[in-house]
């Protein structure tokens, strides 16, 4: 058999592509809460930054965003695979139920929170990459013509329960990234008797600022209403 | 009957490396057509099998467990001897094998002793290269400290689990026999009889113990690797299910028991905190290293320990025994709580308990220290007795803890009946009437790893073993004496749980053929055990039925054992007007209290066959012959 | 110590294999609080025989912690309430005169019920015959000393090797993942230099036969750590995942045909 196809077939394989394709997706997270932090600076840094990333460098970003998507895809589809072996490894449950690790519940909640950010990007792209719900305006900086986001998001965000959605979304994603971060090392193994009590900080200071920070800009948004 | 211990000639240095030579060898072709039977996967049980089955034979391994590495070897805590002078404190092959013999109180056979010595260094090679996590130096290399009976170190560890660490050794080689197809393991498999064709052993019936199905299987030759019989107290440091049946099963059909009487009471144990208690906690000898044992001098000194003032207390093995101290052998430890107790000294709630302190140790190396060496066992104690031993001095009493005595073998670990080879615990060979610190691993092991792949090819080659099927008469036989005596528990049906008759068993045995007997006291006993025999058959409680996974029916089966095995124990501790060892006869001592050998009339093996229920046993001499060490009355002075 | 302790004990009763179980609900009278939970079901057991009944199946052995084959849930928890601890060195005295314990067998698909509170895990020693060990015959072994390991590889093997396999960490794990105990014996062996040769090997196969079994998968939620009577730390799953990972994609093992399948 083929060694890949072999890996990809064992249960420590299949938790380390999916903790792999995590980790991609970490790393986009965090690129794209640097780029929205632009939004603080105001319509044409936001926008040009936009223009940027989508015109004149099309070429990479595009690709690249498939591959996000398949990413993202994968980590669901075998999220949801491995939830379903769980359950029938267990076959029948605990007629009494206790826990001596007294980890919080955010480990048990990764298919409902994966779930709830399915949802949340089944919203997002289509309203703010692909455009659907509201045709994205265009302004021109300086004889450069270009996507209005800025103005996009500022309409959306106006609106309360999207702003809402989006505030809980980010509390989704903070409580699978506050597992997930972590967990997706341990799965690939990387860990060091010396800097364990460093990863650990590490990982849950990202799921803090990432969330924290997307969450904090959806708010700032909402308070731009009418400005 | 003649017993031929078959003990090669030549100097006791030459007779195992010549005797090896002069063995006849199976072709390796021809091994895989012998099916060899081992029962018990226990350290000896386990690495036979696994070096058996290596070797090409066709192994079938049995347990009464879930897993071979539930065997009772994995609750050694204390160590491993080895004749490695690693530390280079003069220790030999030869020093080992003195020792042994002087520990075992001049009652286990020479040859025996030194083929044991010149193997433990083996051993421990075997064991490190299968990965098993010996306590190391930071140079990179072995760790040794000393245990009882013994002025050097030889003793490897694995922290306070090296019994457990050395089965996992061995069972995980005898999984991979399994993994590579040339081993079948029987788990939940209990033996209860040998089969018996044309006056060789060539098989067993065993009962399945999830379904109750009786099985017949066959074999070239059977190995019986059960281990000791401690239980038979009832109260012991052995497991719950610990047992005789399979050795007494044995015995039945013709293999000699050799001197039951010789039983082991391991000096620091936990002592009984009341009637419930099901079983006892050792606490390794190893304690002994840094624990200093004493008593309070005035009886009925109900101070707590930190009271009581360094003149107010008697260390009465360091004072008795100055160049041993504290690391005296098990028995005279044994000895000497018991004698302090008797005088009113004992401590606790029951009186029946010494001090183990540490608060020296501490002081001088550190609580770190300490906890690194024995960390688990502190916390073990902890648990059990719900005081802090960093803190508190521990309690502690003897408990039986060992049997050195078990089925009569010869050179060739093959007993009386042709074909029945018997390792380990079970045998009674090479500790005598008394078993040092760290040496039942090593026995274990030399027999398991050693001794039994080369002289059971050696009896397969030199003897006629014809073609048996389970289908022969003997068979059909043994199991129905099987299925009677099943049937007979079931049919019962009194009002009593069988371990209520377990316990009166062990109460009489404890009293009267516990640390020290007399021949009153051993009279009495002969007397009672049948009386218990009896009203256990009238009126025990046997729930269920047999086609089933049946604990109750286990349970009574093997008390059931016991309860005959028991009279066989104090009759030949009546037998035997000597003390020795663990064998204490109140009637010959020293005049300071001392065990008191008579080497004129009991330098010999007692060696017993079975007569029938309730008849006495014949028994047969093994006269012992001491050419390398001298007979001495043993001094740790 | 002091009173006596009564208790309302509710006990999984499960003819075999196949049959539906429920619980059986005891009393438990004038229990002392010395008493191990073992020797607690012992009086219970021998109170149902007096009275002719069939006692409740437990197993258990050593009752001193090290043999691994007590294997009770105690209110929901593998081995009770206490860390560090089998259930057979749980003692009464933790636990409140009046209080109602219900008692379960290990659940999960690869452990099935034998009968009432006793289940088969023989899993656990087919996973082991796929590779948890050194494949080195008896004889031939080089002298002991010859090999020097570093004292902090084998501290931390001896921390992996003192697994007892009780199978608590399946019990406990949400999922019924085998993970903490396969990895123990991985890393048990890996810290060694006796273990490299077969290093790649081991991984890949026990994994393999873990996976096979049914057992589930780690979702790290390390209910297993908690629950692990010998406290083995999860970092040792953690070392096993990279060795598989990398003996899986980058070994050179099984160029030669040794897949991890076999």
């Amino acid at each position: 058999m083929n060694p890949v196809f072999s890996w990809l077939r064992s249960s420590v394989g299949r938790k380390q592509l999916m903790g792999l394709c995590g980790i991609y997706l970490y790393f986009f997270l965090f690129i794209h809460l640097t780029g929205n932090l632009r939004m603080l600076a105001g319509g044409e840094s936001f926008n040009s930054y936009g223009h940027l990333l989508l015109e004149t460098m099309g070429e990479i970003i595009v690709p690249i965003e498939f591959s996000l998507l398949a990413a993202f895809i994968l980590h669901m589809y075998l999220g949801y695979k491995l939830s379903l072996e769980n359950l029938r490894a267990k076959q029948s449950r605990y007629a009494v139920k206790d826990s001596k690790a007294r980890k919080g519940f955010y480990s048990r909640f990764m298919a409902i929170s994966g779930t709830w950010l399915l949802v949340f990007v089944l919203v997002h792209v289509p309203h703010f990459r692909l455009g659907v719900y509201t045709p994205i305006g265009t302004v021109n900086y300086g004889g450069v013509e270009m996507r209005d986001l800025y103005g996009a998001a500022m309409h959306f965000f106006a609106k309360g329960w999207f702003t809402l959605f989006y505030v809980v979304s980010f509390a989704f994603l903070y409580t699978h990234l506050a597992h997930g971060v972590h967990s997706s090392l341990q799965s690939l193994g990387i860990n060091h008797p010396r800097y364990n009590v460093a990863l650990r900080r590490i990982s849950s200071a990202y799921a803090i600022v990432i969330c924290g920070g997307f969450a904090a800009l959806a708010i700032w948004a909402w308070f731009q209403r009418g400005a | 009957m003649i017993l031929d211990s078959k003990i090669p000639p030549g100097p006791i240095e030459r007779k195992w490396t010549d005797y090896r030579f002069d063995m006849k060898l199976i072709n390796p072709a021809n091994k895989r057509k012998h099916k060899v039977i081992v029962v018990g996967t226990g350290l000896a049980g386990a690495s036979a099998s696994a070096t058996l089955a290596e070797l090409g034979y066709n192994v079938h391994a049995f347990t009464f467990h879930d897993s071979p590495r539930r065997a009772h070897s994995i609750a050694a805590q204390g160590g491993i001897n080895a004749a490695k002078n690693y530390p280079n404190d003069g220790d030999s092959v030869h020093r080992l094998f003195y020792d042994t013999v002087k520990g075992g109180d001049f009652r286990a056979r020479e040859a025996n002793v030194h083929r044991l010595a010149e193997i433990s260094t083996q051993i421990i090679d075997q064991c490190v290269a299968q990965g098993v996590p010996f306590a190391r130096e930071y140079g990179g290399l072995l760790d040794n400290r000393s245990f009882g009976g013994a002025q050097v170190s030889r003793t490897f560890y694995a922290r306070g689990q090296t019994g457990q660490q050395l089965l996992l050794g061995a069972y995980q080689a005898l999984m991979r026999q399994v993994g590579l197809g040339q081993l079948k393991l029987h788990a939940r498999q209990e033996m209860l009889d040998v089969v018996v064709v044309d006056g060789q052993a060539r098989g067993i019936i065993t009962r399945n113990l999830v379904t109750g199905a009786l099985e017949r299987h066959e074999a070239d030759a059977v190995i019986l690797a059960t281990g000791g019989y401690g239980r038979v107290f009832y109260l012991s440091t052995n497991a719950a299910g610990s047992n005789v049946t399979a050795t007494w099963r044995a015995h039945k059909r013709g293999a000699l028991f050799a001197n039951p009487c010789y039983t082991q009471i391991h000096p620091t144990c936990i002592p009984v905190s009341g009637d419930h208690q099901s079983k006892l906690t050792l606490m390794s000898e190893s304690l002994r290293n840094d624990g200093r044992v004493w008593v309070p001098k005035k009886a009925g000194d109900v101070r707590s320990p930190d009271q009581i003032p360094e003149s107010d207390r008697w260390y009465f093995l360091e004072e008795k025994y100055p160049s041993f101290g504290n690391l005296v052998p098990r028995d005279v430890a044994s000895r000497n709580a018991k004698q302090a107790c008797d005088q009113g000294l004992g401590v606790g709630e029951t009186r029946l308990a010494v001090y183990l302190d540490f608060s020296d140790a501490i002081k001088r190396l550190g609580e770190s220290k300490i906890s690194e060496k024995y960390g688990n066992l502190f916390h073990m104690y902890a648990k059990i007795t719900d005081e802090n031993p960093y803190r508190v001095p521990m309690r502690i009493y003897p408990a039986v803890h060992y049997t050195m005595g078990g089925l009569w073998v010869d050179y060739n670990l093959m007993s009386s009946l042709p074909g029945l080879h018997v390792l380990g615990e079970a045998n009674f060979s090479d500790h005598g009437a008394n078993r040092l610190g760290a040496s039942a691993l090593m026995q274990g092991l030399a027999d398991g790893y050693f001794v039994i792949p080369y002289t059971l090819g050696n009896y397969l080659a030199s003897n006629k073993i014809s073609k048996v099927t389970t289908d022969h008469a003997a068979f059909a036989d043994a199991e129905r004496s099987v299925k009677d005596r099943l049937d007979k528990l079931l049919a019962v049906r009194g009002g009593k749980p069988a371990v209520e008759f377990h316990k009166q068993l062990g109460k009489v045995m404890w009293d009267y053929c516990g640390m020290a007997r007399n021949e009153a006291g051993l009279k009495h006993a002969l007397q009672e055990i049948p009386k218990i025999r009896e009203s256990f058959w009238r009126e025990v409680s046997v729930t269920g039925h047999g086609q089933d996974f049946n604990q109750a029916l286990e349970e009574a089966g093997r008390i059931a054992d016991f309860l005959e095995f028991g009279e066989l124990l104090v009759l030949d501790a009546f037998t035997r007007r000597e003390s020795c060892g663990g064998h204490f006869r109140e009637e010959s001592q020293t005049p300071d209290n001392e065990a008191l050998r008579d080497d004129e009339n009991y330098c010999h093996v007692a060696a017993w066959e079975y007569k029938g229920v309730g008849e006495t046993s014949a028994l047969h001499k093994e006269p012992l012959t001491f050419e390398n060490v001298h007979l001495t009355q043993r001094s740790y002075k | 110590m002091s009173g006596k302790l009564n208790f309302k004990l509710r006990l999984w009763r499960q003819k075999d294999k196949v049959s539906e179980g429920k619980f059986q609900e005891v009393e438990a009278k004038n229990i002392s609080p010395d008493m191990s939970f073992l020797e607690m079901l012992d009086e219970v057991n021998n109170d149902l025989m007096r009275k002719g009944e069939e006692p409740v199946a437990f197993e258990s052995d050593c009752r001193e912690g090290i043999c691994g084959t007590c294997s009770l849930v105690v209110n929901g928890l593998p081995h009770g309430p206490e860390k560090g601890t089998t259930v057979c060195q749980l003692f009464m005295r933790k636990f409140r005169d009046g209080q109602t314990i219900s008692v379960e067998p290990w659940r999960a698909a690869a452990f099935p019920v034998i009968k009432d509170l006793v289940t088969d895990r023989d899993a656990f020693d087919q996973i082991i015959a796929a590779g948890g060990f050194v494949s080195v015959n008896t004889g031939g072994a080089q002298d002991a000393n010859a090999l020097p390991v570093r004292k902090c590889d084998a501290d931390t093997a001896m921390d992996a090797a003192a697994c007892i396999g009780c199978g608590a960490c399946v019990a406990a794990c949400p999922n019924a993942s085998a993970m903490l105990f396969t990895a123990a014996k991985i890393s048990h062996l890996g810290h060694l230099p006796q273990g490299q040769p077969e290093r790649e090997r081991r991984a890949l196969r026990m994994v393999a036969k873990m996976d096979e079994l049914g057992f589930g998968n780690c979702s790290n939620h390390y209910e297993c750590e908690a629950a692990c009577p010998k406290e083995i730390s999860v970092e040792h799953i953690a070392r096993m995942n990279r060795d598989y990972g990398l003996s899986a994609l980058l070994g050179t093992e099984r160029e030669r045909g040794n897949t991890g399948a076999g």
